[in-house]
Formats: C-alpha cells, sequence, structure tokens
C-alpha cells in the first residue's frame, strides 16, 4: 500500500468556480470516497468527504481504483464534472470497468466526482415523456426498471424527464447498460426537457432501463 | 392514467422470441428464435453481432450447452456486443434460452405488501451450503450491498421467488448471475469463478409482474 497523502482542503474550495462549473448544493450528509491512482487499491491514496472538480490537483494523473464508504458519488471521465458519468454507490471498485461499465467508446478515466445529495431510495419519483418538453405519452415511476420495454413502454426512447424527489440514473440499453446519465431533483429543478440537459456526453434520447440510487 | 389493469385476456404471456442479427446494429441475416438454442453454429448462426428482444426475458452464454459467462436480455435493442456485456470480457454468445418466469401471486392491492404475496425473495450467503452471514431480500433491488452493511462475499443463494440478476460490482456492473427459483449451495452452481457479488436485482416482465408496468391510455 501507498503512502497517504494529506487531503486538500476542500472544504474551502473557492465557491465561485464551484458555481461556474456546476452549481452543487451544500453536501449535508456524511459522504465518504477513497481514491487510489493504481488499480486494486494501491499506490496514492486518498479520501474525500465532498466535491473534488480535478484531481490532478490533487497530485493525481487518474484514478484507477476507489471505495466509496458513505453516500452516493458520480464520476466524471473530465474536469469539471464533464464527460461520460459514472453512478458510484458505496462498495469497492478495484478497476475502471467496475464503474465505466461496457460502452463501445470505453474510458479509462475518471477526473473528477461529486456527491448525488438528492439520492433517496425510498421517496424517489421521475416521470418521464414521450417527446422533449414535456410532452406525449407519460410515466411516473417510483421503482427500479432494468427494461422499460418489457414493462409495457413503447421504444427506445424517453423525451424529457421531471424529477420531483430523489435522484436517478438512466441507462442506454436494458439491465443498466450503456451511457449513464445521473439526473437529480436538485439539479435543473429537477426539470429535463431535452437530451442534450442530460449531460455533455448524451448524443441520442435512447434510454432503455431507469433506476433510483441508493444513498 | 398508468394504473389501469389490463383486461385478462391480454395477460397471457406472448411465446419468446428474439431476433439475432449476424452483423451490429440489426444488420446482415437475421435468425429468429422462440426456443433455447444449445449451438447457433449448428443452427447456422455464424456469429452475433446484434439482437432485438421481442418477447422476454433470455440468457445468452458465452460457450455451447448453456456453459461460460452469461448475459441477460429483457425486452429490448442490443446493436453490438458492448451493449449486453457487463465485463468487456467476451464478445462471444454461442448459446441462448428463454428464461423461466413464474406468474407472480395475483393479489388484490392492499394485500400486496404482507409476506405472502411476495413476488421475489432471494438470500445471499457468505459461505457454501446456506452458511455464514446472509443477506436478504424481498420485492426490490440492490445496488449496493454495502449500503445495506453486508460486505462479505456470496458463496451460496437461496431464491424463494421470482428470477434475479446478481452481479459482481456495486451498480449492476461486472459479471453477471442469473438466479432462478432454486437452491444455488456453491459459487460454482451459479457459474462464478469468484464468490463475489455486490449487486442484485430483479428481472421484471409485464407478462408476468403487472405492478408497476405502463398501460398508455388511449
Amino acid at each position: 500500500m501507498g503512502e497517504a497523502a494529506v487531503p486538500p482542503e476542500l472544504d474551502t474550495f473557492p465557491a465561485a468556480k464551484m458555481a461556474q462549473t456546476n452549481p452543487l448544493p451544500v453536501p449535508m450528509g456524511p459522504w465518504k470516497i477513497t481514491v487510489y491512482d493504481q488499480e486494486n487499491f494501491q499506490g496514492k491514496r486518498m479520501e474525500f468527504t465532498s466535491a473534488c472538480p480535478n484531481i490532478m490537483e490533487c497530485g493525481f494523473d487518474n484514478i484507477r481504483s476507489l471505495k466509496v464508504e458513505c453516500g452516493a458519488w458520480v464520476g466524471y471521465e473530465h474536469t469539471g464534472f464533464c464527460g461520460q458519468q459514472f453512478i458510484l454507490e458505496r462498495g469497492e471498485y478495484p478497476r475502471w470497468d467496475a464503474w465505466s461499465g461496457s460502452n463501445a467508446y470505453h474510458i479509462e478515466r475518471l477526473m473528477s466526482f461529486r456527491p448525488v445529495c438528492s439520492a433517496n431510495h425510498k421517496e424517489s419519483k421521475i416521470t418521464v415523456y414521450e417527446k422533449d418538453n414535456f410532452i406525449g405519452r407519460q410515466w411516473e415511476i417510483s421503482d427500479d426498471y432494468p427494461s422499460l420495454q418489457a414493462m409495457g413502454w413503447a421504444n427506445n426512447e424517453v423525451g424529457s424527464m421531471k424529477i420531483p424527489c430523489g435522484a436517478w440514473v438512466c441507462y442506454q440499453y436494458p439491465g443498466y447498460r450503456g451511457y449513464q446519465y445521473v439526473l437529480e431533483a436538485d439539479h435543473h429543478g429537477g426539470d429535463y426537457k431535452h437530451w442534450r440537459e442530460w449531460g455533455s456526453h448524451a448524443q441520442t434520447s435512447q434510454i432503455q432501463s431507469i433506476r433510483r440510487i441508493q444513498q | 392514467a398508468s394504473e389501469h389493469q389490463m383486461p385478462a385476456s391480454k395477460q397471457q404471456p406472448a411465446s419468446p422470441n428474439i431476433a439475432i442479427f449476424e452483423q451490429e446494429n440489426f444488420q446482415g441475416r437475421c435468425h429468429e428464435l422462440s426456443g433455447a438454442c444449445p449451438n447457433l453454429k449448428d443452427a447456422g448462426v455464424d456469429k452475433v453481432g446484434s439482437i432485438l428482444v421481442h418477447s422476454g426475458p433470455w440468457v445468452g452464454y458465452e460457450q455451447a450447452s448453456c456453459k461460460g459467462e452469461q448475459f441477460v436480455f429483457e425486452k429490448g435493442e442490443y446493436p453490438r456486443w458492448d451493449s449486453w456485456t457487463n465485463s468487456r470480457r467476451s464478445d462471444s454468445i454461442t448459446s441462448l434460452r428463454p428464461i423461466k418466469v413464474v406468474r407472480a401471486p395475483r393479489q388484490p392491492l392492499p394485500t400486496r405488501q404482507t409476506k405472502d404475496s411476495q413476488e421475489h425473495k432471494i438470500v445471499l450467503y457468505e459461505n457454501p451450503s446456506f452458511t455464514g452471514k446472509k443477506i436478504e431480500i424481498i420485492d426490490d433491488d440492490v445496488p449496493s450491498f454495502h449500503a445495506h452493511g453486508y460486505q462479505e462475499k456470496v458463496s451460496s443463494v437461496r431464491v424463494q421467488s421470482g428470477t434475479w440478476v446478481g452481479y459482481q460490482y456495486p451498480g449492476y456492473r461486472g459479471y453477471q448471475y442469473l438466479f432462478e427459483k432454486g437452491d444455488y449451495k456453491d459459487s460454482s452452481e451459479f457459474g462464478a469463478q469468484h464468490p463475489q457479488i455486490q449487486s442484485v436485482r430483479r428481472i421484471r416482465d409485464m407478462q408476468w409482474h403487472q405492478r408497476g408496468a405502463y398501460h398508455p391510455s388511449n
């Protein structure tokens, strides 16, 4: 096991810079994530209890394994909370493929991460709409759906979504596979009216499975 | 609007149906299956490039005779191998079979919360032969065992009702293991080389599980 580095002064991270990248709510609950610069929890190690917009500022070139000890987090491909999103719930992730899933465009980079503050497994609700701007057929969901089509949704797309409470992760393919989109009641006012708002990596409105995030 | 009950006549499950295309994005020769196929090569399928599941669920296997790594398919579209593997270890599917689903007990809504009416129940154990620490799950999906205080390995599994998929990593990632009703007293019985499971979810399909299904109103 490598040397533990000194955690940076994350609580005093300049508020103005945070606001530019992503308007983060102040974390309320206990969150804890430990990241490593080598696979299998080896190498340089650092613990965080709040958001990290750029792991390179902490002397890492990349994150190659991690453990989530408290709360739910979302990791990003790029610094500043951009690029592909990876939902990180409590547990051990020894290699990049433990969090990235199986995309054709696979990436081995995780450069920023933040807590998912509104995760609430019991109270989560989401309404999915057939078309963008909350138009067309709608379905109010409060459970996990590994295949929307198996449960009656007509096709492989969702046009827009409203989240009154909780936090959700939506996936491109059935069975929680493909691109991950983390959508939260406390971001965008809970309204995601077009697929372009799901994340900077979104390219289509294809969504075939949806689930609540476990805090 | 989404709470309408389907008329009883519509609740007869459709027969399983899966379309296998030899190339990616639903191109090339297409083969349709409505039952188990222990060796796709014998059925004239040279390569599995993409898959459309019209009526599921199904499970694919890396090797012939339903052996090797497992890939669970529910109704939906799978345009490339990386849309069904979670491990990226293999792009090969050599056998396929429909997953047998037992219809959920049909209970009036107010009694559905009682223990007798559970649709899905699974117990996972730390050690072989149903011993050691355990985690019991009823009618829910669990993306993180750690969040429920279970950090042990999983060496044996008992499914009392429903059909489930277990995963090596949190959030339904890594190797997939199908669990149908019955006992798996050692990790080799569910096809795992390492007794590690960190998330588990139900397989649900409105053909058998009406609760929570979407019924578009006219």
